[in-house]
């Protein structure tokens, strides 16, 4: 499978809290919520699209604890929320124990290893979803072979950021890139490698 | 005159050190990754035409000091609109600290630039342009006095530099106007700031 994930990022780089203003108040943010204005049919077309092609899911545990008393209320399906319910959802964490919600499983050793042996194992796309904090280590470990960017046309001003002020670079290649009728960029990159620097550019600008 | 401002940044939101490293000019501590935007001709070609629409150029001290170092220096090739915009076009510069800059056709704002900046805008004319220049930027945005805000964004993450959008700052909405894709995945984004909404609570 390969790794491939998703995150809704304003245009200043602030995930938290997309959903709505209770979704994530870490560190007091109150401005929560700032991807309610921009929903439309093209964009849940997108998504379906994108869930279709998951065989498992990968979720911090902060985000699952989030989906764990959502979902399985919310099941109207679709490959989104049936998708999310049905499919085996790897967590890595060493405070979840025996997991109500199935299919999950909780990786509490070798996150590194484990999800090298699921990427090595067939399938389709081992999706993760949201989940800043795990996603942010997974690229700085190269694990992460798509980034699909939904950046929403608002400056937050506050809150936490997918990338870190001090970070391995990345090279990355733009496989696909759209826009909504809403002003939302969906964007594909695929990380390929580190990225160079220095080099005078043919015209010199 | 509209205020239109036009900013390199990466993936992670840098907007410091998109060239290579220009003599003369240091940056700041802990930076050691100029040179990042690797324009094709798609994305050249952009960058002349919006050039070309300036009537009247606005500047951080940084970023003209920059420009100066390495613009200014540069004999007239013939063909490039920047070039020439950059010579011929009043340069406004604000700054405390520079008195009397050489490169000419430069003035010197040194006090309440957002005055300064709505009378400029109330002439005639096309564009009154910002190029980079974060904290200017940042400052005009935030006063409301950015009419079009067009981004080219680099497929990289650079990951240290100074970043377009601070930390903390008003929570601005934008519209966006166009959006495009050159050959080696630089997409150029042209947003319209619609006002600061304020917090959401």
């Amino acid at each position: 499978m390969k790794l491939t994930a998703s995150m809704m990022l304003s245009l200043d780089g602030v995930y938290q809290g997309p959903g709505g203003p209770d979704e994530d108040r870490r560190g007091g943010f109150d401005r929560g919520g700032w991807t309610a204005a921009y929903g439309n049919e093209e964009g849940w077309q997108f998504l379906v699209s994108w869930f279709e092609r998951a065989d498992a899911f990968l979720l911090g545990r902060k985000t699952w604890e989030i989906w764990e008393p959502y979902w399985p209320q919310h099941d109207g399906g679709d490959p989104v929320s049936h998708g999310i319910n049905v499919l085996p959802k790897y967590v890595p964490s060493t405070t979840l124990k025996n997991p109500a919600w199935q299919p999950t499983r909780v990786i509490d050793r070798d996150v590194e290893g484990t999800i090298r042996e699921l990427k090595a194992s067939p399938g389709r796309e081992l999706q993760i979803h949201g989940s800043g904090e795990l996603l942010r280590w997974l690229l700085e470990r190269d694990l992460v072979d798509e980034l699909n960017l939904r950046i929403y046309p608002v400056i937050v001003g506050e809150g936490l950021r997918l990338f870190p002020e001090n970070g391995p670079s990345h090279n990355l290649e733009l496989v696909d890139s759209r826009t909504t009728a809403s002003g939302v960029m969906l964007q594909t990159y695929r990380p390929a490698g580190r990225a160079t620097f220095g080099r005078a550019d043919a015209d010199e600008r | 005159m509209k205020l239109t401002a036009t900013v390199q940044v990466s993936v992670d939101g840098v907007m410091q050190g998109p060239g290579a490293p220009v003599p003369g000019i240091v940056e700041t501590a802990g930076f050691d990754r100029d040179g990042w935007a690797h324009f094709d001709t798609d994305a050249g070609v952009e960058m002349d035409k919006i050039y070309a629409r300036a009537d009247v150029l606005l500047f951080g001290r940084r970023t003209y000091e920059v420009f100066a170092a390495s613009w200014g220096t540069w004999p007239d090739p013939g063909d490039s609109p920047i070039w020439t915009a950059l010579h011929t076009k009043p340069k406004y510069v604000v700054t405390r600290t520079m008195t009397s800059p050489t490169w000419s056709n430069t003035i010197v704002l040194s006090d309440d630039v957002q005055t300064a900046v709505r009378e400029l805008k109330e002439q005639p004319g096309a564009e009154l342009q910002v190029h980079a220049s974060g904290g200017l930027l940042r400052s005009l945005i935030d006063a409301g006095l950015v009419d079009e805000l067009t981004l080219f964004t680099f497929p990289v993450v650079v990951g240290q530099g100074a970043r377009l959008f601070p930390e903390t700052g008003p929570h601005v909405a934008l519209d966006l106007l166009t959006s495009r894709s050159t050959p080696t995945g630089i997409t150029i984004q042209v947003y319209r700031p619609v006002g600061a909404t304020g917090d959401s609570d």
